[in-house]
């Protein structure tokens, strides 16, 4: 068996809409080591989330996955029936979204909606649940665990509901959670905090963890690993530490560059110049190269693939072509 | 809870003598005097004083009005002018008829309307949906008569399944509650369709999925206890509009009940059988909503808490 909680093989997943084929993610092979943090980092409408969704199983149509291989513990899953697919979620492997304040049933008391997922997939009774969920709260810091089992979604705070998700996700000991932007929504401490619980969590499980984000300072904090997606594609691929220090993709780098500085002065922030290319005309050559500093005439005609500069470290960008820029 | 209750049915109060006003202004305003019609057309002025005075009707309206309060306070409500009965009795001998029409209208129109709804929301913008929507579109638009009409000679008349008219048991009031339960089946199936695919969308679905409902599960265990809400508050409101009187059907089918004894009342210048039926009215539908309003406490803890 592999070491690997989860492969994606050369994944496309697109968008049947009317105006025509949505390439939401193209040919994206991702390895997910058992109890690591990988991180999936770039702008809104990447693909990172899409691919998240491929690998639950939650893409509704008009999207579907096309072609590639998911293996989830050494098992294909990507072409299992829904109620297959329902099994594992939960189970095998559970996701927790960006808006902590709507991903809640608001109906429903908050330990009961956790309870929920434990009855879903394991016999167990009521009694025995209960406890668990009680368990489970105190685990990821939710205080007075046993008062908030009967609390109602909106009687807690965003952070509070995040940590339900948290626990919800968790409860059935999953090989692998991954965490859709999950703290987005929240303010900075939160955030720590709840980052801190990831790694938390992963130490103490070994869960893997996807870490779907935007936020390279984010990255640097917990991620093991990272891809940088952009456009579908994976631009760079590399340990956490060997990105930033040895960072190759023109787009990385400008992701890097973006992250305001507190020991410099600047008038304006520096952004990547240029907007995401609609997926629909995305540019004959690189996806990146109608925005790229270091566009070259063949950028334009060719696509690049993706070059391994070191072990570990892969780069899409002809500029890596004979390893190492 | 307890204190928002009070608060509701003390608000009911004025409301309920606002009513009574206007009947009682409305009545005396309409032409026709109810002596002449009881007595008939040839009798002499004098023995239509006698009478006008014997029913109290000689004196100011005002006085006549703060009486009517008095004795309805005390439970009184009058003699009916034409039957020479309580009208508090003539009401509660009605009311069974109603009360029986209606709960099988809401049984039929209820489960038929979300149903209907669910399933049309699952298939949405496909044909079943476009099938169940034009039926509901054609329930809420088609006037009560007619459906009643429609139904009495299709299947009473020309079928010869039901009675045509009258109260003969059971059998004769399952047309009268499908006339009856027409509109609410449309618009109890119409809001059901649109609460459930609006609450489809949300991402607390999402999160159902993903911990490992299966599509159904999600449907039934996160989807309709949402989109019910808003459907239970409807259902409450219609079903104390139903239990007022469905003075159509009921005119229609023939059945006995407050619907018929208020249009009896209108064509017998009935002034107090007529004063009864319509406060008798005004209070169920003030306790409909009423209920309706605590139900929707009762269901959505984010209202439950908002005093």
């Amino acid at each position: 068996m592999s070491e690997n909680v989860l492969e994606i093989k050369h994944l496309k997943t697109q968008f049947f809409t009317r105006k025509g084929v949505l390439p939401a993610v193209d040919d994206v092979s991702i390895e997910i080591p058992a109890g690591k943090i990988v991180g999936i980092v770039g702008e809104s409408g990447c693909g990172k989330s899409m691919t998240a969704m491929s690998v639950m199983g939650l893409l509704r149509h008009p999207g579907r996955v096309v072609s590639g291989e998911i293996l989830l513990c050494g098992r294909d899953i990507t072409h299992l029936k829904p109620r297959e697919l329902a099994k594992l979620r939960g189970k095998e492997m559970s996701m927790i979204f960006q808006e902590p304040m709507t991903s809640l049933n608001p109906v429903t008391t908050v330990g009961k909606q956790v309870e929920e997922t434990i009855l879903l997939h394991e016999s167990c009774s009521r009694e025995e649940a209960k406890k668990r969920v009680i368990q489970i709260f105190n685990e990821v810091g939710i205080p007075e665990a046993e008062k908030r089992f009967d609390s109602y979604p909106h009687q807690l705070s965003g952070g509070l509901r995040q940590r339900v998700m948290i626990a919800m996700a968790m409860v059935c000991r999953p090989k692998l959670l991954i965490a859709d932007e999950p703290t987005t929504a929240l303010d900075v401490t939160i955030e720590a905090q709840i980052l801190e619980l990831f790694k938390r969590l992963r130490d103490e499980t070994g869960t893997s963890i996807i870490l779907i984000t935007h936020n390279m300072g984010v990255v640097a904090e917990v991620c093991d690993y990272v891809y940088v997606m952009y456009t579908g594609q994976v631009m760079e691929q590399a340990e956490t530490f060997e990105l930033f220090a040895n960072t190759c993709h023109p787009y990385t780098k400008g992701l890097l560059r973006s992250i305001p500085k507190l020991s410099e002065k600047v008038d304006r922030l520096y952004t990547i110049r240029g907007v995401v290319p609609n997926l629909l005309h995305l540019p004959e050559g690189c996806n990146f190269c109608t925005r790229c500093d270091e566009c070259q005439k063949r950028c334009l005609k060719e696509q690049p693939e993706l070059y391994e500069v070191k072990e570990g470290h892969k780069v899409r960008c002809f500029l890596c072509e004979k390893g190492g820029a | 809870m307890l204190k928002k209750i009070l608060k509701r049915v003390l608000i009911s109060i004025p409301v309920l003598i606002g009513v009574v006003l206007l009947i009682f202004i409305m009545l005396r305003i309409v032409p026709g005097n109810p002596v002449v019609t009881l007595l008939g057309e040839h009798v002499n002025q004098q023995t239509i004083d006698k009478l006008s005075a014997e029913m109290g009707l000689d004196q100011p309206i005002v006085v006549q009005f703060f009486k009517y309060i008095w004795n309805a306070l005390h439970g009184d409500f009058g003699t009916s002018y034409r039957m020479n009965r309580s009208v508090t009795q003539m009401i509660m001998d009605a009311f069974p008829y109603t009360v029986k029409l209606s709960l099988l209208a809401a049984l039929i129109s209820w489960t038929i309307g979300v149903v209907a709804g669910v399933i049309a929301a699952i298939r949405q913008n496909k044909l079943l949906d476009r099938l169940f929507m034009g039926t509901a579109l054609l329930g809420v638009s088609m006037p009560i008569f007619m459906a009643a009409l429609l139904l009495q000679y299709v299947f009473a008349y020309k079928l010869e399944l039901f009675p045509i008219s009258g109260y003969e048991g059971f059998a004769a009031l399952i047309l009268p509650a499908i006339a009856l339960g027409w509109n609410s089946a449309g618009s109890i199936a119409r809001m059901t369709r649109s609460n459930l695919v609006e609450v489809m969308q949300d991402d607390f679905i999402r999160t159902a999925r993903a911990k490992g409902r299966t599509e159904s599960g999600v449907i039934i265990f996160h989807g309709l206890k949402n989109a019910l809400l808003p459907v239970v508050t409807m259902m409450a409101i219609q079903l104390s509009s139903m239990l007022s009187g469905a003075v159509l059907t009921e005119s229609v089918f023939g059945i006995p009940g407050i619907g018929r004894l208020a249009v009896n009342a209108i064509e017998d210048r009935d002034m107090p059988l007529l004063q009864g039926t319509v406060l008798f009215t005004t209070v169920l539908i003030i306790i409909g909503n009423l209920v309706a309003d605590i139900l929707y406490s009762v269901l959505d803890p984010r209202i439950r808490e908002v005093k």
